[in-house]
């Protein structure tokens, strides 16, 4: 219990949540006011806007889900700790699945299928590589678990 | 691993709300060391040994 942690405190976590919450009520707002998929809506911007806007559409919803997942809980006590630990278990295996499945598909497909297809399987696990997704991952299985057994205690408690 | 820790809370009429609050821990940790699904550190188990009276051998032990 007196073990160094290296995460950050549970503010970095609210912070995350509300640029989270903040960028995707933007990009949803952008989107809706402006006809087009977002490159065609960002080559309309001056060219002086569209940097910062693209590292604002993509660069600010991932700083918000590393704020979220390098966090501390409110309650964080040693059972948070293993909880956390068996979530970042599960993104590496899926990260390992990811760079094991991209690997095969260019060492083996590359031989049966045409490049195409390839690529498109590719562009899948090069996706499920991402940090966005692992983040989404290690979320999905980190607060899943804290709500379900919190939901457990509460009516066997 | 098994444990006593829920008969204890009983003997000692204690939630698990209580003891959590007394030990430092959450609710959810307490119910997952009864339930068996979270062995604790030794830290925390002399703790809760300490809290009971108990050495950690009468509070915890090893099954098949």
């Amino acid at each position: 219990m007196n073990q160094k942690s290296f995460l950050l405190p549970y503010r970095c976590q609210q912070a995350g949540w509300w640029l989270l919450g903040l960028s995707l009520a933007g990009f949803v707002i952008f989107l809706e006011f402006m006809a087009g998929s977002l490159d065609t809506i960002l080559q309309q911007m001056p060219e002086w806007m569209q940097e910062p806007l693209v590292w604002t559409f993509y660069g600010l919803p991932l700083v918000a889900l590393l704020l979220i997942c390098l966090s501390r809980e409110k309650d964080e006590d040693e059972y948070i700790t293993h909880l956390r630990g068996r979530a970042v278990f599960w993104v590496v295996v899926v990260g390992f699945i990811a760079a094991l499945f991209s690997h095969l598909f260019v060492i083996v497909g590359g031989r049966l299928y045409p490049i195409s297809t390839v690529s498109r399987f590719l562009g899948y696990a090069f996706y499920f590589k991402s940090p966005v997704v692992l983040s989404i991952v290690f979320l999905l299985i980190f607060k899943g678990t804290i709500v379900v057994n919190r939901i457990t205690t509460r009516h066997h408690g | 691993m098994d444990n006593n820790l829920r008969v204890e809370r009983a003997v000692n009429r204690i939630s698990q709300a209580q003891l959590a609050e007394a030990i430092g821990v959450s609710r959810q940790t307490i119910f997952a060391i009864e339930n068996n699904r979270f062995v604790p550190s030794t830290e925390l188990a002399l703790k809760l040994s300490a809290y009971f009276g108990k050495t950690v051998n009468e509070l915890f032990w090893l099954t098949d």
